[in-house]
C-alpha cells in the first residue's frame, strides 16, 4: 500500500487483494503444495460464505476484520520470487544505459573498432530516419 | 628556505603557461623531497626563515597539494577562466605557505598565517560555482580574523615580555592566574578557529561547499593544518595555563566531533560530508594537541599530514563527479559504480583513509592520539569510540550512496575516468599508505 | 590465455601445500618464526608491524588459502557470465589477502591491518551486488564490524601501558595491566563481533546478501573465525576474569538462538548462516571454558564441512535459477546426485557422525564440557543445541533433498558443471578425513575424558531425538493443522532471530540519525547560526542602522545627545 493514496478503491477490489494476501500467506506458511491447496479451498470457502452480503457495513465490518486476522498471522518470512520487488535477486545487476559507449574515449573505442563504426552508422540512419519522419528540429536558442 | 620562495616567486611570470607550472610545481616537490634528511633540527636557516622537520613535512604537503590542485583544476584552463591569473593566486597561496611553515618568529607567522587567508578568499571568490559563495567568503574571513586579531595583541605582549618573538626565544607565561589563562586563550583561539573546533566551525563547510574544487584542497589540505601548527608553536609558552584549561578543548572537541559526526549522516552533500568530517578529525587532532603528550603531539603531526592527503583526494573526487554529473547532491550522483568501475576502486581507497583503516597514515596517527587521550583520562573513550565508529557509518554512507545501487534516471551524460585524474588520485594514494612503512619520517621528532 | 579463476586456484592451492608443509614441519621441531618491522619508534616504546610464522598460523594459513582456492575455481562457472568477475576474484584474492595478515599477526596494532582489511573486503563483498538488500546488508556487516575494530582501538590505549603490542608475549602475565580486565572486555567485545556473537549476530545472516562462494569463505570458514582466532592467541589472559564468564553465557545464548533459528528459517543460505552461527557459539564457548586447542580444532574442522555446505546450497541455488528458499526447492537428490551426497556429507559431518570431520572436533567439546564444572544454564543450551543442530540439518534435507518436488515447471537442473563440482569433491575429502588427521596431529596425547554412560551418552541421544523429530515434523498430512500458527508469537520469535536484525538496524538507526537531524537543526542551523554567523551579522547591521540615525544630521538629535552629556558632565563633576 502506498504511502499517499491517489485514487478511490471500491469495496470488491478490496476484498479481492484481501483474499489474493491471505492466499500468498497460506502459501508461505503452508509450503507442501497438497497442504497449500487444501487449505486454499477452506479459505475461499470463508470468503464465499459471505460473498452474498449487501450491507456495507457488516461488509466493511468483515473486511477490516479479515484484514485484522491476516496481519496477525502474516509469514515472518514471505515466500517471494526472486526476480520481484522483495525477492532475493531482485536488482542485483544494474546494466550501464547504452549511451555510456558514446562517451568512451576514442583509445577506448579503438579495442572494438568493427561495434563503434556500426554503431555510428547507425546512429546517422536513426537521426535521418527521425527528421525524416518529424522533421528537423528548430534551432534552440539558449 | 629563501631558495624555494624565490622559487615561488620566479614562477610567477610563467603563469601564462599552465604546464610550465604545473612542471615546476612537481620538479620543486622533488627537490623538496631531498632535503628530508638532516642531522639537525633546525636547519635551512637564514633571515628569518628555519624549518624543523614539523615545517619540512607541512611545507612538503603544501607543495604536493598545490602540484595536485593545479593538475586537477585543468578545466579552468580548458574553459579559459582566468588560468593565469589562477595559477598567480594559487602560487601566491603556495608562498605564504611555505613562508608560515618556516617563520622563525612568531610575528613573521602571524602574518604569513593571515595572509593566507586572501588568495583563499579570492579563490573562492573568483572561481567558486553559485553566488552563495560571497557569503562563504565573508564567513570564512570574519570567522579567522575575529579570533585571529586578539592573537596579534598577544604576541605583541609577548614580545612586551620576553624582547623577542624568535621560536625557542620567548619566555614561557608562567603561572596559571586569571591573566594568563586569558591570554592562553585569546592565543590559542585564532588557531582553534582555524583548525575548526566544533562551534567555530561553521566556516568551514560553507567554505568547502562553494570553493571550486581548488580551493576545496588546499583548504582541507593545508590551510586546516595552519591551525595545528600554530598550536604545536604557540602551546608549550603556555605549559600552566593549558593544564588547566585542556578539559574544555578536549570535552569540546571529542563532544563535538560525535556531534558533527551524527550531522555527517545526515548530509546529501558530498562536499558537505567531507567538509564535516574533517571537523571530527580536527577534533581528535586538537584534543591530542592540547593534552601535551609526546605521542599526541606526534599523533596530531601525522594525522594532519594524512587528513590532508586523504580528504583533498576525497574533494578531488567529488569535484570529478561533479564535473560529470553537475550535482554533489548524494541523492543524484549515485550508482556511479556503473559508469566508472574504476573510479569506484579510488573512492573505496580514499573512503578507507577517511576513516583511518589500515595501511593509512590517518590509522598510525589516530591511535597515538587515542593512546595519548585515553592516557589522559579514560572517560574519553567513551566518544572516542563513538567517533570512531562513526567515521566508519559516515564515511561508508557516502561511499554507497554515491557508488552503489542503480544510476539517477535522469542522467544523459557521464565518462569514464581520465587518465589525468586516476594520477591525481593515485599521489594522493600512494604517500598516505606508503609513509607508514617508515613512519618517523612524517613524525614532529625533534 | 588462462581464466583467472584457475590461475588463483593453482597459486592458491601451491600455497596452501606449500603452508601445510611448513606447518607439519613446525610441529616436528617446535620451531616458530619471529618478524619485526619497526614502523616507528617513540619514547622507547615502538610500533611494529609482526608476523608470527609458528605451527598454528602456517596451518590455518594452509586451511584458508585451500578452502579459497577451491572457492575461487568454484566461483568460474558459479559467476560465469558476470559483468564484473573480475572485480570479484580481486576481491576475493584481497580478503584471503588480510586473512593472511590477521593470521599471522601476534600483534594488537599489526593485526588491525587484516582485522580491519577483512571489514572492509568483506563490505565490498557483501554490497557486490547492486540491490538494495545487500547495500544494507553490507553496512550492517561492516557497522557491526566496526564496533569491534573500534574496542581494539581502544585495547590498543589501554596496552600502551605494556610499552609494546606484542599481546603474544603479554597475555601470560596480563594482571600487571592496571585495567587488564578492561582490556580483555575489550578484546572479547571485538572478538565477539568478528564472530557474530549475541549482540551482534544480525549481521552475518544478512550478508548472506553476497555471492554463494563469498559465503562459503568469508561468511562460514574464514572471516567470522578471526574473533575466535584472535582469542585463541589471547586465551591465557582470559582465565578467570568476568569477560570470560559472559562470554561463555552469551555464546551458548548464540549457539541455542542460532539453532533454534535455523529451524525456522526458510532461506537456504540463511539456514547455513545460523549453522555457521551456532558452531561459532560452540567455538566460543569451548575457548571459554580454557581449552583453546580445542577451538582451534573445531575451527579447522568446521571451515572444511562448512565451505562444502556452502558450496553444494550454492549449486543448489545456481540450478534453480537463484530460487533460495527451501519452501521452492524439494526432490533435488534424484536431479543432483553428487551436490546432494556432498551436501549430506557435509550436513552429517556438522551433526557430528562418527568417523567424519566434524566428529573428532565437536563430540570432544561436548564431552569436555559436559566434564567441566559449567552452571546448568550452559550445560543446558549446549544439550539442546547440539540436538537443534540434527534437528534443522534434518529438516533441511527434507525440504531441499528429499521431500516433495515444489520447483516450477520450468527447470533445467543438473549436476554436470564440473568446474563446480570437482572443487565440492576436494573438499569433500577434507570432510571426511580432515577431523580424524588434524586429531592425529594437533594433540600429542589424547584428551583424558571420565564421565558417566549417561553423560557419555547424552550427545549421540540428543541428537538422534533432533534428527527423528526434525525429519518426522516436516512429514505432514494434507489435513494438518500448522501448529506454527497457534504458537505464532513464539514462532516469529525465533524466526527472527529473537528480533536482532530489527534491533540493530531500526533500533540502532533511528535514534542516531534522528539526533543527527536535530543537531543539525538545533545546532548548526540554529544556536551555532545564532551566536555565529548570521546572529552577529544582524545584530552589528541593526546597531550600524542606529548609527546612521545619528549620522543622518538631524538637529534634534545632536540637541538631545548635547543635553545628555551636559547632564552626564554635570553628575561626574558635581
Amino acid at each position: 500500500m502506498s504511502f499517499l493514496q491517489t485514487e478511490v478503491i471500491c469495496h470488491s477490489r478490496k476484498v479481492c487483494s484481501l483474499y489474493k494476501r491471505a492466499l500468498r500467506n497460506l502459501e508461505s506458511w503452508y509450503d507442501r503444495r497438497p497442504m497449500y491447496r487444501y487449505r486454499a479451498v477452506l479459505l475461499r470457502a470463508r470468503f464465499d460464505e459471505n460473498k452474498d452480503v449487501k450491507d456495507l457495513r457488516v461488509a466493511q465490518q468483515l473486511l477490516d476484520d479479515g484484514e485484522k486476522e491476516l496481519f496477525s498471522l502474516i509469514q515472518y518470512q514471505p515466500k517471494k520470487f526472486p526476480l520481484s520487488p522483495g525477492g532475493v535477486a531482485y536488482e542485483r545487476e544494474v546494466r550501464a544505459p547504452d549511451w555510456v559507449l558514446d562517451y568512451w574515449h576514442p583509445w577506448e573505442k579503438a579495442f572494438y573498432p568493427d561495434y563503434f563504426a556500426k554503431r555510428e552508422q547507425r546512429k546517422k540512419e536513426y537521426v535521418e530516419w527521425w527528421e525524416k519522419t518529424y522533421g528537423k528540429p528548430a534551432e534552440q536558442g539558449h | 628556505m629563501l631558495k624555494f620562495m624565490l622559487a615561488c616567486i620566479m614562477l610567477m611570470p610563467l603563469v601564462n603557461s599552465w604546464w610550465a607550472v604545473q612542471s615546476s610545481l612537481f620538479i620543486l616537490t622533488f627537490i623538496l623531497m631531498l632535503y628530508c634528511h638532516h642531522d639537525f633540527s633546525n636547519y635551512m636557516a637564514g633571515w628569518c626563515f628555519n624549518i624543523d622537520s614539523l615545517g619540512y613535512i607541512l611545507i612538503l604537503l603544501s607543495f604536493w597539494i598545490t602540484a595536485l590542485v593545479v593538475c586537477s583544476s585543468q578545466k579552468v584552463l580548458k574553459e579559459n577562466n582566468y588560468p593565469s591569473l589562477f595559477l598567480l593566486v594559487n602560487i601566491f597561496l603556495l608562498f605564504f605557505l611555505i613562508m608560515t611553515f618556516s617563520a622563525n618568529d612568531y610575528l613573521l607567522f602571524y602574518i604569513s598565517f593571515e595572509s593566507s587567508l586572501i588568495p583563499t578568499l579570492i579563490l573562492i571568490l573568483g572561481w567558486g560555482y553559485q553566488p552563495e559563495r560571497l557569503q562563504a567568503g565573508v564567513y570564512m574571513l570574519f570567522y579567522t580574523l575575529f579570533a585571529s586579531l586578539p592573537l596579534l595583541v598577544s604576541l605583541i605582549s609577548l614580545y612586551n615580555m620576553s624582547g623577542s618573538l624568535t621560536l625557542g626565544l620567548v619566555e614561557n607565561v608562567s603561572g596559571a592566574g586569571f591573566i594568563s589563562c586569558i591570554w592562553y586563550v585569546v592565543t590559542v583561539f585564532a588557531f582553534i578557529v582555524k583548525l575548526p573546533m566544533f562551534l567555530v566551525h561553521l566556516w568551514l563547510p560553507k567554505a568547502h561547499v562553494e570553493a571550486p574544487v581548488a580551493g576545496s584542497m588546499i583548504l582541507a589540505g593545508v590551510l586546516l593544518k595552519l591551525g595545528g601548527y600554530g598550536l604545536i608553536r604557540v602551546l608549550p609558552l603556555f605549559g600552566e595555563a593549558n593544564k588547566n584549561l585542556s578539559w574544555l578543548w578536549v570535552s569540546i572537541s571529542l563532544v563535538g566531533g560525535v556531534v558533527v559526526s551524527l550531522m555527517c549522516l545526515r548530509q546529501v552533500d558530498m562536499k558537505a560530508l567531507i567538509a564535516y568530517s574533517s571537523v571530527a578529525h580536527m577534533g581528535l587532532v586538537l584534543s591530542g594537541l592540547v593534552v601535551f603528550g609526546w605521542w599526541g603531539v606526534n599523533g596530531a603531526v601525522v594525522v594532519m599530514i594524512g587528513h590532508g592527503l586523504c580528504s583533498s583526494g576525497l574533494f578531488c573526487l567529488a569535484n570529478m563527479v561533479y564535473e560529470r554529473i553537475g550535482s554533489r547532491s548524494l541523492l543524484i550522483s549515485k550508482g556511479l559504480m556503473n559508469f566508472m568501475p574504476s573510479m569506484a576502486l579510488w573512492w573505496f581507497l580514499l573512503s578507507a583513509g577517511n576513516m583511518a583503516a589500515p595501511p593509512t597514515l590517518n590509522l598510525l596517527g589516530e591511535i597515538s592520539l587515542i593512546i595519548s587521550v585515553v592516557s589522559w583520562s579514560k572517560v574519553s573513550m567513551l566518544s572516542i569510540s563513538l567517533l570512531s565508529f562513526f567515521s566508519a557509518a559516515y564515511t561508508l554512507y557516502m561511499f554507497s550512496l554515491s557508488q552503489h545501487g542503480k544510476y539517477y534516471s535522469a542522467l544523459f551524460s557521464c565518462c569514464s575516468g581520465k587518465v589525468r585524474e586516476y594520477l591525481i588520485l593515485m599521489l594522493h594514494w600512494l604517500p598516505l599508505n606508503v609513509l607508514i612503512l617508515k613512519g618517523s619520517t612524517v613524525m614532529f621528532i625533534l | 590465455m588462462v581464466s583467472m579463476y584457475l590461475s588463483s586456484m593453482l597459486f592458491l592451492l601451491s600455497g596452501s601445500l606449500s603452508c601445510l608443509v611448513l606447518s607439519l614441519l613446525c610441529l616436528k621441531s617446535g620451531q616458530a618464526w619471529f618478524i619485526e618491522w619497526e614502523l616507528l619508534s617513540l619514547n622507547s616504546s615502538s610500533i611494529v608491524m609482526t608476523l608470527i610464522l609458528d605451527w598454528m598460523s602456517f596451518m590455518f594459513l594452509g586451511f584458508v588459502m585451500f578452502i579459497s582456492s577451491m572457492v575461487l575455481y568454484y566461483s568460474g562457472e558459479y559467476m560465469h557470465g558476470d559483468s564484473n568477475m573480475n572485480r570479484f576474484m580481486y576481491l576475493v584474492l584481497a580478503f584471503v589477502m588480510s586473512m593472511g595478515f590477521l593470521i599471522i599477526s601476534p600483534n594488537l596494532i599489526s593485526i588491525l591491518l587484516g582485522w580491519d582489511g577483512l571489514g572492509l573486503v568483506s563490505y565490498a563483498l557483501v554490497i557486490y551486488y547492486q540491490n538494495e538488500k545487500s547495500a544494507n546488508a553490507g553496512m550492517l556487516t561492516a557497522l557491526s564490524n566496526r564496533v569491534g575494530d573500534v574496542a581494539i582501538l581502544l585495547a590498543i590505549s589501554l596496552f600502551f601501558s605494556c610499552g609494546g603490542w606484542n599481546f603474544l608475549f603479554y597475555v601470560e602475565n596480563m594482571p600487571i595491566i592496571g585495567s587488564g580486565g578492561l582490556l580483555c572486555g575489550l578484546v572479547v567485545l571485538a572478538a565477539m563481533t568478528k564472530s557474530a556473537q549475541i549482540p551482534f549476530s544480525a549481521w552475518l545472516p544478512a550478508a548472506m546478501a553476497a555471492p554463494t562462494p563469498v559465503s562459503a569463505l568469508v561468511h562460514s570458514s574464514t572471516l567470522v573465525t578471526a574473533g575466535v582466532y584472535l582469542l585463541i592467541r589471547f586465551s591465557p589472559a582470559l582465565e578467570g576474569r568476568l569477560s570470560q564468564t559472559v562470554l561463555l553465557l552469551l555464546s551458548s545464548l548464540t549457539m541455542f538462538m542460532a539453532g533454534l533459528g535455523a529451524n525456522f528459517e526458510y532461506d537456504l543460505k540463511k539456514i547455513i548462516a545460523l549453522s555457521t552461527l551456532s558452531q561459532l557459539g560452540v567455538m566460543m564457548s569451548i575457548l571459554s571454558l580454557g581449552y583453546a586447542d580445542l577451538a582451534f580444532f573445531h575451527l579447522l574442522a568446521h571451515a572444511l564441512f562448512k565451505a562444502l555446505l556452502f558450496m553444494c546450497a550454492g549449486a543448489v541455488i545456481h540450478s534453480v535459477k537463484d530460487y533460495q528458499d527451501i519452501r521452492m526447492m524439494g526432490g533435488l537428490v534424484y536431479h543432483m546426485p553428487l551436490t546432494g551426497m556432498c551436501m549430506n556429507l557435509a550436513n552429517l559431518a556438522l551433526c557430528g557422525t562418527p568417523f567424519l570431520a566434524g566428529f573428532y572436533s565437536k563430540d570432544m567439546i561436548l564431552e569436555v564440557a559436559f566434564m567441566s564444572p559449567i552452571n546448568l544454564v550452559s550445560f543446558l543450551l549446549y544439550a539442546l543445541a547440539t540436538g537443534l543442530t540434527v534437528c534443522y540439518t534434518m529438516r533441511l534435507v527434507y525440504y531441499s533433498l528429499s521431500g516433495d518436488f515444489n520447483l516450477g515447471n520450468l527447470y533445467s537442473i543438473s549436476d554436470e558443471g564440473k568446474i563446480m563440482t570437482n572443487p565440492m569433491m576436494g573438499l569433500s575429502v577434507g570432510a571426511v578425513f580432515g577431523g580424524a588427521t588434524l586429531a592425529w596431529l594437533i594433540f600429542p596425547c589424547p584428551y583424558m575424558i571420565c564421565m558417566s554412560p549417561v553423560f557419555k551418552m547424552l550427545a549421540l541421544i540428543v541428537s538422534v531425538i533432533g534428527g527423528v523429530l526434525g525429519y518426522l515434523l516436516n512429514l505432514n498430512a494434507v489435513n494438518y493443522n500448522l501448529n506454527s500458527l497457534k504458537y505464532y508469537n513464539s514462532v516469529v520469535f525465533s524466526g527472527s532471530m529473537w528480533f536482532m536484525p530489527f534491533l540493530s538496524t531500526y533500533g540502532a538507526s533511528k535514534n542516531f540519525l534522528g539526533s543527527g537531524e536535530t543537531y543539525q537543526s538545533v545546532g548548526d542551523m540554529g544556536w551555532s547560526e545564532y551566536y555565529g554567523g548570521q546572529g552577529i551579522y544582524s545584530f552589528i547591521m541593526s546597531s550600524s542602522k542606529i548609527l546612521q540615525v545619528f549620522q543622518d544630521n538631524s538637529m534634534k538629535i545632536y540637541m538631545l545627545s548635547f543635553l545628555l552629556w551636559v547632564i552626564v558632565l554635570v553628575f561626574v563633576v558635581v
